[in-house]
C-alpha cells in the first residue's frame, strides 16, 4: 500500500506518542516504588498510617507530574515545529 | 469539550482554545466572558455556599451525612494541609488561604466532570434546539492555574521578608554548612564559585516551583479530560478511516473512557486540590521558618 497524506504530520504524531510514552516509564516505576515502599512501611508500623499516607499521595503527585512535563513539551514541540 | 453527540470533525484539542475566541460577552481588554470565566463563577458559588448552606441547616452533635463529610474536609484542610506545613504563628493567617485553594481547586476540578449545557453550541433535536453537553474544568486553562500559584509565590517571599527581614530571608536560601565567604579578607576562590553556583541553583529553584506548581494542576485536568475525549470518542474519530469496523473500536473504548472519569472525577480531582494546598502551606511555612 502506498503512502498517502501528510507524511510530516504523521512523523509529528508518532513523535508526540513516543515522548509522552518515554516519559511515562520513569514516573511510572517511581510511583511503583512510593506505593509500594508505603505498603511495606505501614506493614512495619501500622500506627504511623495516617502520617505515612499524606506523604505517600504528596510523592504520589510530584513523581506523576513528570509526565506532564514530557507531554507539555510533547504538545510544544508539535505544535511549533 | 466532550459533546455528548459527538461528530467526525472531533477535534480534542481544538475543544480547549476555541471558547476564548468566541466569548458570551465581548469587553475590551481582554475581560470577555467567556466559558472559562463561567465555570470560574460556578465554582466560587459552589465553594463558597455548599458549605455555608450545610451549616445553615444546623450543626448536630450528632452529626448527620452532609455535616459527617463536611467535617472530614475541614479537618482534612487543618491536620494533613495546614498542619502538616505552616508553623504555629503562620497558621492564623495562612491556614484560611490554603483551606481556600484545597476547597476552591476541589470544586473547579469536580465540576469539570459535570456535563454542562455552556459549550455555546446547539443541536435539533427533534426539531428543538438543544444546547450541546459538554465537560470542561475552568483548572484545564493555564491562567487559572497560574494565577493561583502566583498567589502562593508572592505569599510565599512577602511573609519570608516579613518574619526573618530582608538579609536574614535571602541569607536562609544558602543552606547552612558551607565554607565561610570572605572575599576582602582573603577567602578561598573554591569557596567564592561553590557560594556562587548554590546561590543560582536555590533562585533557580524558586522559579522551578512556579512552573511545577501550576504545570501540575493544569495538564492533570487537561490530560485527564483529554483522554476520557479519546476513549470515548475513538469510535468517531476512526470512523472516518475504518468505516463500520470503528463500532468495535467503540466497544473497547467507550467501558475504557468510564472507568477513566470514574478514577479522575472521584481519586484525581481531589488529589490535585490536596496537594496544591498542601505544597502551598509547605513552601509558605518553609519561608517563615526557614530552618524547618
Amino acid at each position: 500500500m502506498a503512502v498517502q497524506g501528510d507524511v510530516n504530520t504523521a512523523a509529528k504524531t508518532i513523535v508526540l506518542g513516543l515522548a509522552t510514552g518515554f516519559g511515562a516509564i520513569g514516573p511510572g516505576i517511581g510511583v511503583g516504588i512510593i506505593f509500594g515502599k508505603t505498603i511495606e512501611a505501614v506493614g512495619r508500623q501500622p500506627e504511623l498510617r495516617g502520617q505515612l499516607t499524606g506523604m505517600m499521595w504528596l510523592g504520589f503527585a510530584l513523581t506523576e507530574a513528570i509526565v506532564f512535563y514530557a507531554l507539555g513539551m510533547a504538545f510544544v514541540a508539535y505544535a511549533i515545529t | 469539550m466532550l459533546s455528548l453527540l459527538a461528530t467526525s470533525d472531533f477535534n480534542p484539542v481544538s475543544e480547549f482554545t476555541d471558547f476564548i475566541n468566541h466569548p458570551y460577552v465581548d469587553l475590551p481588554l481582554g475581560l470577555d466572558i467567556n466559558k472559562g470565566v463561567v465555570y470560574l463563577w460556578l465554582s466560587a458559588a459552589t465553594a463558597i455556599l455548599v458549605p455555608l448552606l450545610i451549616i445553615r441547616r444546623g450543626l448536630k452533635a450528632k452529626p448527620g451525612r452532609w455535616q459527617t463529610f463536611l467535617e472530614m474536609v475541614y479537618d482534612t484542610a487543618y491536620t494533613q494541609i495546614a498542619k502538616a506545613g505552616l508553623p504555629e504563628e503562620g497558621m492564623r493567617i495562612w491556614f484560611p488561604y490554603v483551606g481556600t485553594c484545597f476547597i476552591f481547586i476541589w470544586a473547579m476540578n469536580v465540576i469539570g466532570f459535570i456535563p454542562l449545557p455552556f459549550s455555546g453550541e446547539s443541536v435539533q433535536l427533534l426539531g428543538v434546539d438543544v444546547p450541546k453537553l459538554q465537560i470542561y474544568a475552568a483548572s484545564a486553562n493555564l491562567s487559572v492555574a497560574l494565577t493561583l500559584t502566583l498567589v502562593t509565590f508572592v505569599a510565599t517571599h512577602v511573609e519570608g521578608i516579613r518574619y526573618n527581614g530582608v538579609v536574614g530571608y535571602f541569607k536562609s536560601w544558602i543552606p547552612a554548612g558551607l565554607p565561610p565567604v570572605r572575599p576582602l579578607r582573603g577567602g578561598s576562590v573554591g569557596a567564592a564559585i561553590l557560594f556562587g553556583l548554590i546561590a543560582v541553583v536555590e533562585v533557580l529553584s524558586q522559579f522551578v516551583r512556579l512552573v511545577s506548581l501550576s504545570f501540575r494542576l493544569f495538564f492533570n485536568m487537561l490530560a485527564g479530560h483529554l483522554v476520557i475525549a479519546v476513549f470515548l470518542g475513538v469510535g468517531a474519530l476512526m470512523a472516518a478511516s475504518l468505516g463500520n469496523a470503528a463500532f468495535a473500536v467503540h466497544i473497547i473504548g467507550f467501558p475504557m473512557g468510564v472507568a477513566l472519569y470514574l478514577l479522575e472525577a472521584t481519586l484525581i480531582a481531589a488529589l490535585q486540590a490536596y496537594i496544591f494546598a498542601a505544597l502551598s502551606a509547605i513552601y509558605i511555612g518553609g519561608a517563615i521558618h526557614p530552618e524547618h
